[in-house]
């Protein structure tokens, strides 16, 4: 990638005065970045192998002088951070596949099958984009819990978690906008070799569609992952909650040596994957971000 | 959004240009093709005609119902309404919300852009100040919460023993109902900055550097190159972030949930926080719902002007 | 289980395609019998895995019941009761069959008619009318139908650390017994140890709880009825002395540690790492000291009856398993069953009791010996505690200020008509104090007073 070109150009560069104030504030606003960006973590690693007692009397020593190991183990076995953490991967999954579905058929749908009626429907789906269901949260809870017309009691299953997270106008939006773009001679050819509707959508349509469905499983895995308040109303039972909804019930319940090893390890799935896949996750985050 | 957006609009554009001729060739195929393309909505039909449409009405009637969700619930009019705004929590938990959104903008707007600006500037190394500066947002929020909880202690926290050694403190961060929110402020700004700050980035990388060029012909220093040439290259971005930021902060929840419960003395009690209470401690659905109606339309607002912005800055 | 995938498919193509396993699906009907005719029992109750003792001796008692009763299946859940939540869990009606709640909320879930009376079955127990009249009133609706079985009954006392008594110069075996005397030795602890001397809950409820015991202990109520109506009373004088109490504590001594926002769970962490002197609880909380947050040094732990200061009254408190509506008739029944089983006969019979404390004594890290009120009657009760005595692993003289000084008091429940609301609005004014050098204390109360009412009213309407 050849140097871009910002406000501070090249010739200003060549002044030692101004190179050396752009250094300085480079070096300076990393180390402030260390500070806030791996500092919190570390600090985090080291409550976990800090015997409480010495939390209390030494809360600025950088290392424990007997480290415990064992909190790990206990939170991961004896807190439950485990199970929980596999709840998470089964609420993030499902709520993936689900979103990415919705998304793809009715993108598909609205963008190249384009029935009648079919933008009254987008207007529909838009429309929603307006009330978020953070703030719907008690209707949509007492929905879930009575179904219309199944009268089926969704509470306390995941289905409560999967089926809603499809309701995102936003992937409906990206996928449609991105399926509009494709050339539609390729699907009068494909019909012309006589396929399906079916195998247009899983031949032709998804296979050039890769990025906007990394971009929307990204935001789905993302949403999911995070998201607190509603997995709190629909999921009260412990055995099914994710970590962020446990950790907020073990805050007072587990000792506070034993609830930032919970925290370490509910941290490191994520982190671990953002080390790994930073490059691709930071371009695409670029875009995504908006949606916060 | 948009950044993705902008180009797939350009292209449908020009191909509603072309009819979609083939499909009404025969009334059994278009039939039949219609069909299909209602098969393919069933999903999306599904999901957001139970999930998301359904609820909007239902919140509605219930707003103007009484009902503890196992008996059959009555029709109250307006009683709902009256009794929320009888109720001094409500002032209370608004005034704190606007508190929470005005801080957040006030710390967390110009942060992330200043960020954006000093790392836009690095050559070699950028992609580790990216990698640094989103690490918080990779962090689950109540993890992050409960670990600012942990600092925040007043007692053996990070913040009051590190503020110790130099003199100063301690500080009673959300202990007292004068910093409660601030402290909250704090740590939400330090949760979210990441994105905003690849956002700007993504958008200065944008920013044709003959732009650049022709300001420093003319003599323009670097102050007057940021302030002619980039902040107003950013207009647009800008409007659109703080938008967005101020959707996202009148929805807080998690942060007053975690950190305080509300307290103390209500001052970190939000519009989320009530509508929690009212449904799931007091079971006042009907309440709840009432107030769920009012915070929708003050919502709606603040969206259809991020939709405005939205279009016209794709446009532009 | 053949009728699930049917409905499943009616919600449509989508749950068909989506084609993920149907771990969520299993929960869909709950309450139902299990393929093999077995009948499902879901009970809250089960101790969570920090708690491994009680765990132990849960899983002990499944095995027996079902044992003992074959064709039902007991399967325990950790769900613990929380306010918050509770209510919409309820009213989700996906709740267990039998449930776990404190002694605060059963009178308001009857008035609800969200549990069901399981009197009838429950005479069936041969000891069902030795119930301490006392405790069984607050599980019964007026028309004396019996709706759950208690556990653990308790009086609130003053929990404090003998290890910090000692450091400050203070006496443990002559704990305080008034209030000017906790002031004094907590002002002491704070100053001689650098720990809180005392410390008040604010949060989650249970500053108004613990408001409510002071307020007792200076001889005070919180709600009255009038006319067949509820209302609060919170501007009484000795409300405000023991919030006077409190702010003087907090801003002259400075003898209240650093946080001020805790709930109980807060409280007892900080107590079980030896960094609190004194506050307000039960033998109980020796329990969760030990076994949840692991204190290490139990020999510390002391409990002395409820200081007084013109009150002697403290404020009585428990565990209750009742039955929500949900349930059918065979679960019910069931239900009933398990709660004879697994709580009326331990707590009456002394082998079931002998051997229960015996199976959980076998873990160091278990309490055996808490003292708790009569669940029947006093008589009942002593030999109870004799027959437990051989496993008891606490040291029951330290427990001894606490059930002498108990005798002498009167044992008041707590506010009866929707006391958590009540305590919601004193929680804010708790945390005024204890947050605000120059809070209004006269002014918080009269406020909160007039919001509580406002929808006590509405609901009474």
């Amino acid at each position: 990638m050849t140097a871009l070109t910002t406000f501070v150009s090249a010739h200003d560069r060549r002044r030692p005065g101004v190179r050396a104030a752009v250094r300085s504030v480079h070096v300076l606003t990393l180390l402030v970045l260390l500070l806030i960006g791996v500092g919190p973590l570390y600090w985090m690693v080291k409550g976990a192998v800090t015997p409480p007692s010495e939390l209390t009397t030494h809360p600025l020593a950088l290392w424990p002088d007997r480290p415990l190991t064992g909190n790990f183990a206990t939170a991961y076995h004896d807190l439950g951070v485990g199970r929980y953490l596999l709840n998470t991967c089964l609420i993030v999954g499902g709520s993936w596949f689900v979103q990415l579905f919705v998304s793809a058929t009715a993108g598909f749908a609205l963008s190249v099958l384009r029935p009648r009626f079919g933008r009254v429907v987008y207007g529909a789906v838009l429309a929603t984009m307006f009330v978020p269901y953070t703030v719907n949260m008690v209707s949509l809870f007492v929905t879930v819990t009575d179904l219309p017309f199944l009268h089926l009691n969704l509470g306390d299953t995941y289905w409560a978690i999967w089926l809603p997270a499809g309701t995102n106008a936003f992937t409906v939006l990206l996928a449609k906008q991105f399926f509009d773009a494709l050339p539609r001679e390729l699907f009068d050819a494909a019909r012309v070799d006589g396929a399906s509707t079916r195998q247009l959508l899983t031949r032709i349509v998804l296979p050039m569609s890769r990025p906007v469905l990394a971009v929307i499983s990204l935001l789905a895995i993302m949403h999911s992952w995070k998201d607190f308040i509603w997995p709190l109303v629909a999921l009260t039972d412990p055995e099914k909650q994710p970590i962020s909804v446990a950790l907020a019930q073990l805050a007072t319940q587990a000792p506070q040596d034993q609830l930032i090893a919970a925290m370490v390890l509910a941290v490191a799935p994520p982190v671990l994957v953002f080390v790994v896949c930073q490059k691709y996750l930071v371009a695409g985050l670029g875009f995504t971000g908006v949606k916060g | 959004m948009s950044l993705l957006a902008t180009e797939p609009t350009r292209a449908a554009a020009v191909s509603k240009e072309s009819p979609a001729g083939p499909a009404r060739r025969r009334r059994g195929r278009a039939v039949r093709g219609q069909l299909t393309a209602w098969a393919f909505l069933v999903p999306a039909l599904l999901v957001f005609g139970f999930f998301a449409w359904w609820p909007i009405l239902r919140g509605l009637l219930i707003s103007f119902q009484r009902t503890n969700l196992t008996d059959p619930p009555t029709w109250v009019g307006l009683d709902n309404f009256r009794s929320l705004f009888a109720d001094p929590l409500l002032t209370t938990a608004v005034g704190n919300t606007l508190l929470f959104v005005a801080l957040a903008v006030l710390i967390g707007f110009p942060a992330p852009l200043l960020l954006a600006a000093v790392i836009s500037t690095v050559r070699r190394g950028a992609g580790v100040y990216r990698f640094l500066v989103y690490l918080p947002v990779v962090i689950p929020p109540v993890v992050a919460i409960l670990l600012w909880k942990w600092f925040y202690d007043p007692g053996s926290g990070l913040f009051n023993s590190a503020l110790g050694l130099v003199g100063l403190g301690p500080y009673s961060w959300l202990e007292s109902s004068g910093s409660a929110m601030l402290s909250l402020v704090l740590e939400a700004t330090w949760a979210g900055m990441g994105g905003a700050v690849l956002i700007y980035l993504a958008a200065m990388v944008g920013i044709p550097g003959e732009l650049y060029e022709a300001a420093e012909v003319d003599g323009a220093g670097v102050r007057r190159r940021v302030w002619h040439v980039l902040l107003p290259q950013l207009r647009s971005v800008i409007g659109l972030l703080l938008l967005v930021q101020l959707l996202n902060t009148v929805q807080v929840f998690t942060e007053p949930y975690v950190f305080t419960g509300g307290g103390p003395e209500s001052a970190t009690l939000t519009v989320l926080l009530l509508i929690f209470r009212y449904a799931f401690q007091d079971g006042a659905y009907g309440q709840a719902a009432a107030l769920s109606c009012l915070m929708v339309i003050v919502l709606a607002l603040l969206s259809a002007v991020y939709l405005r912005v939205t279009r016209t800055w794709s446009s532009s | 289980m053949p009728r699930i995938p049917r409905r499943v498919a009616l919600t449509g193509s989508l749950a068909a395609a989506v084609a993920l396993p149907l771990t969520g699906c299993s929960a869909l009907t709950p309450s139902k019998a299990s393929s093999d005719g077995d009948l499902v029992l879901r009970v809250q109750g089960m101790p969570p895995a920090t708690e491994k003792p009680a765990l132990a001796l849960f899983k002990k008692q499944v095995a027996e019941f079902e044992k003992a009763n074959p064709g039902i299946m007991v399967k325990g859940s950790t769900t613990v009761f929380d306010p918050l939540t509770f209510s919409a869990k309820l009213s989700g009606g996906n709740v267990e069959d039998v449930i776990k709640v404190p002694l605060t909320e059963p009178q308001r879930l009857i008035q609800q008619g969200q549990v069901q009376p399981i009197t009838g079955q429950l005479q069936k127990w041969d000891h069902f009318k030795e119930f301490n009249p006392q405790v069984i009133k607050q599980l019964s609706s007026g028309d004396g139908e019996v709706y759950g079985v208690p556990q653990y009954p308790y009086a609130q006392g003053l929990v404090y650390n003998r290890e910090l008594f000692e450091k400050a110069g203070l006496d443990p075996d002559s704990p305080p017994t008034t209030w000017d005397e906790v002031r004094a030795a907590a002002k002491r602890i704070s100053e001689r140890t650098g720990r809180a001397g005392f410390v008040h809950e604010s949060k989650d409820n249970q500053g108004g709880w613990q408001l409510t015991m002071l307020t007792y202990a200076f001889g005070g109520d919180l709600e009255k009825l009038e006319n067949g109506t509820y209302a609060a009373t919170f501007t009484g004088e000795p409300t405000k002395k023991a919030l006077r109490l409190l702010k003087d504590m907090r801003w002259k001594d400075d003898s209240m540690g650093r946080s001020q926002l805790n709930n109980q769970n807060d409280v007892i962490k900080q107590f079980a790492a030896g960094q609190v002197g004194m506050f307000m609880g039960s033998p109980g909380t020796y329990r969760l000291a030990k076994m949840q947050f692991g204190m290490a040094d139990t020999d510390a732990f002391g409990v002395a009856a409820m200081p007084q200061s013109g009150g002697n009254a403290t404020l009585t408190g428990g565990d209750v398993y009742l039955v929500p509506k949900s349930a059918d008739a065979r679960h019910a029944a069931a239900a009933v069953k398990w709660l004879t089983f697994a709580y009326a006969q331990p707590q009456y019979s002394t082998t079931a009791a002998a051997q229960q404390a015996k199976s959980l004594a076998e873990d160091p890290k278990s309490a055996v010996g808490v003292p708790t009120l009569p669940v029947f009657d006093a008589a009942r009760q002593a030999r109870i505690d004799a027959a437990i005595k051989p496993y008891a692993n606490v040291r029951t003289e330290h427990f001894e200020p606490y059930t002498e000084g108990l005798a002498g008091l009167d044992l008041k429940a707590e506010p009866p008509y929707q006391a958590q609301r009540l305590y919601t609005a004193l929680d804010s004014v708790v945390q005024a104090v204890l947050t605000k050098r120059d809070a209004k204390i006269d002014a918080l109360l009269a406020a909160a007073e007039k919001d509580v009412n406002a929808k006590l009213a509405a609901d009474q309407k």
